[in-house]
């Protein structure tokens, strides 16, 4: 028992040694307003950029960030850094981003968003406009135009796989941490990632082909 | 090495890109996609996109997260968010409050002196000071026509004044907190049902006047929340005993809201109808519903979720003709065509909480559904 108890204290200790933000972190849960303001500055655009990814909507991201960041103030104390705190705080951005990705849902905003967007934008009738791209389309494609295509999809991939691609893909968090912040399995993650990846190239590939089942025929 | 299917391949290319798979379904795949064109182009594109993805590139935070952040945590009072041009004006009410306070103490000096009354040869009392402040508000349209002006008084609503529903462009004397109330003829009036009523000897209202206090009449009874909403603790709803036209205008329990929407609603197009909505709920409901059957409406807002409002306000992002200035608190002007402000109210009242007592869409502007409507809404935080 004492040896249990001693190995998970230095476990603990271990990733609060791996931590860079322990210090910081400590002095911020003493009442230290700069220190948490520093830490506000150190992560803002690692969790900006996920709930941007997340959510697909620049004022939105931005209203959640700072939400992050208030329940994390509120929540310092409880915060134990059994694992470090930049994790801790992507755990709470997702999870805040999946409370608000299902109260649009309840909220059919998808329906608001047909009425109200720009002609042009995202689910308007640039999609009926175009051509059917040819066998080659995705590499006859502009990269810069692919990679909007791809920006646009993403947020039609199923919330939980694109939890996953954009950790793993754009911010480039290791599959453990991934398991660590969402509470599953390592396999999960990886599961979760190639169910993502693959319903992205199919959203993409439809983007390219709307008339087609597949964007591409037979090549030499 | 057994043979696998198209389906089965295409599923497991992401697998197969990384590594992922087992060593036999590895190569059955290799084998499946050495002989299949239409997986090889598959597996391109997987590639693809996982490239485009990858090369998505981070986005500089906005430059507002931090002071957002601590303004969220350090809420400043409501008098520093003023503009700075403007903090004079919170020396107003100061500086009225002292002045009465001075001129009631030497009233009461003078009262308790007689030889010092006799001296002078002046009335205890002094006569009774001018308003301290006024504001006038620009409106037209469906507020002087078809909204009551006595609705948006305290306790007297009964008796229209001429001006009230003659053409547009009318100087109206907006007062901030207890001018309330569409409440005051809807639920928050309570308790004083009768004033909503013309007083007996009081000239005959206007016909649009008489035609709301009817609807009035009506919602009150249908809603059947009236003693509730008079019971809740409605900052400002209550009307107070004094009639209006002695109050004062401006930082009353609106603090600066009137101020503010008032020259905010000069901005506006269409229609407008200028009120503050304490913090009840009920209070909403009823003047939402009051300013929606007369299809038109300037609301400020009061005491709302900020997060709530800006929810509400999400879908409509983007329009030139709406705008947000969170500088000054949540204010958005805006003139949507009723049916995008029947969706605005309905959204915003179901994210702020409140239950809308009927859909607004049945009550937009019936004579014009295409009538654009002004709309303004305040929000402090």
């Amino acid at each position: 028992m004492t040896d249990s108890t001693g190995a998970g204290e230095r476990m603990r200790d271990a990733a609060a040694e791996a931590d860079p933000d322990a210090e910081v972190v400590r002095r911020a849960r003493t009442g230290d307003q700069g220190a948490f303001e520093q830490l506000v500055l150190s992560h803002q655009r690692r969790t900006f950029n996920v709930a941007y990814r997340m959510l697909g909507d620049y004022d939105e991201a931005l209203d959640l960030t700072q939400e992050v960041f208030i329940q994390a103030h509120r929540n310092l104390g409880q915060f134990r850094g059994e694992a470090r705190f930049g994790s801790w705080l992507l755990a709470i951005a997702v999870n805040q981003c999946r409370n608000r990705l299902k109260h649009w849902k309840r909220r059919e905003r998808s329906q608001h968003d047909s009425l109200s967007a720009p002609v042009g934008e995202e689910g308007s009738g640039l999609r009926r406009e175009l051509p059917d791209p040819g066998p080659t389309a995705a590499e006859a494609l502009e990269g810069r135009q692919l990679e909007e295509f791809v920006r646009e999809e993403l947020t039609h991939v199923d919330e939980e796989y694109r939890t996953v691609l954009v950790l793993r893909e754009l911010q480039d968090v290791a599959y453990e941490e991934i398991a660590r912040i969402l509470e599953v399995p390592v396999g999960t993650v990886k599961s979760r990632l190639h169910r993502g990846r693959t319903m992205l190239r199919e959203l993409v590939r439809r983007r390219l082909s709307p008339h087609d089942g597949r964007g591409e025929t037979e090549r030499s | 090495m057994s043979t696998r299917s198209c389906t089965h391949v295409r599923a497991d290319l992401s697998a197969y890109l990384d590594g992922d798979l087992d060593s036999s379904a590895a190569d059955a795949t290799s084998a499946h996609l050495a002989g299949c064109a239409a997986c090889r182009s598959e597996l391109a594109l997987q590639r693809l996109a996982l490239g485009a993805l990858r090369g998505l590139p981070d986005l500089p935070p906005p430059a507002g997260i931090l002071s957002g952040v601590r303004a969220r945590l350090h809420p400043e009072p409501w008098y520093r968010r003023l503009p700075a041009g403007r903090r004079w004006l919170f020396g107003v009410p100061v500086g009225a409050l002292a002045t009465l306070l001075v001129v009631v103490g030497l009233s009461l000096f003078q009262a308790r002196s007689p030889g010092l009354q006799e001296m002078t040869g002046r009335s205890p009392l002094p006569p009774a000071p001018p308003p301290l402040a006024r504001r006038d508000l620009r409106a037209k349209g469906a507020f002087d026509a078809a909204a009551p002006r006595g609705a948006f008084r305290g306790g007297e609503a009964a008796a229209p004044e001429p001006s009230a529903v003659a053409g547009a462009d009318k100087e109206v004397h907006h007062r901030a907190a207890p001018a309330f109330p569409v409440a005051a003829n809807g639920p928050g009036a309570t308790g004083n049902a009768a004033a909503v009523e013309p007083k007996a000897g009081a000239s005959r209202p206007s016909e649009p006047r008489r035609q709301v206090v009817a609807k009035n009449e009506a919602f009150r009874e249908e809603s059947g929340s009236v003693e509730n909403v008079a019971a809740a603790p409605s900052r400002g709803v209550a009307p107070r005993p004094e009639p209006p036209s002695e109050r004062t205008t401006g930082r009353g329990a609106g603090q600066g809201s009137a101020m503010l929407a008032g020259e905010q609603a000069t901005a506006s197009k269409g229609f407008r109808i200028v009120c503050l909505l304490p913090a009840s709920g009920d209070t909403v409901d009823a003047v939402t519903r009051l300013l929606v059957r007369e299809g038109a409406g300037v609301i400020a807002v009061n005491e709302l979720d900020p997060r709530a409002v800006r929810a509400a306000f999400a879908p409509y992002r983007g329009r030139r003709d709406l705008q947000t200035d969170p500088a000054r608190g949540w204010t958005v002007t805006a003139s949507l065509p009723p049916p995008a402000f029947a969706r605005l109210l309905t959204s915003l009242a179901s994210r702020a909480g409140l239950r809308l007592l009927e859909q607004p869409a049945a009550h937009a502007a019936p004579e014009n559904p295409a009538r654009p409507v002004g709309l303004h809404i305040t929000v402090f935080r």
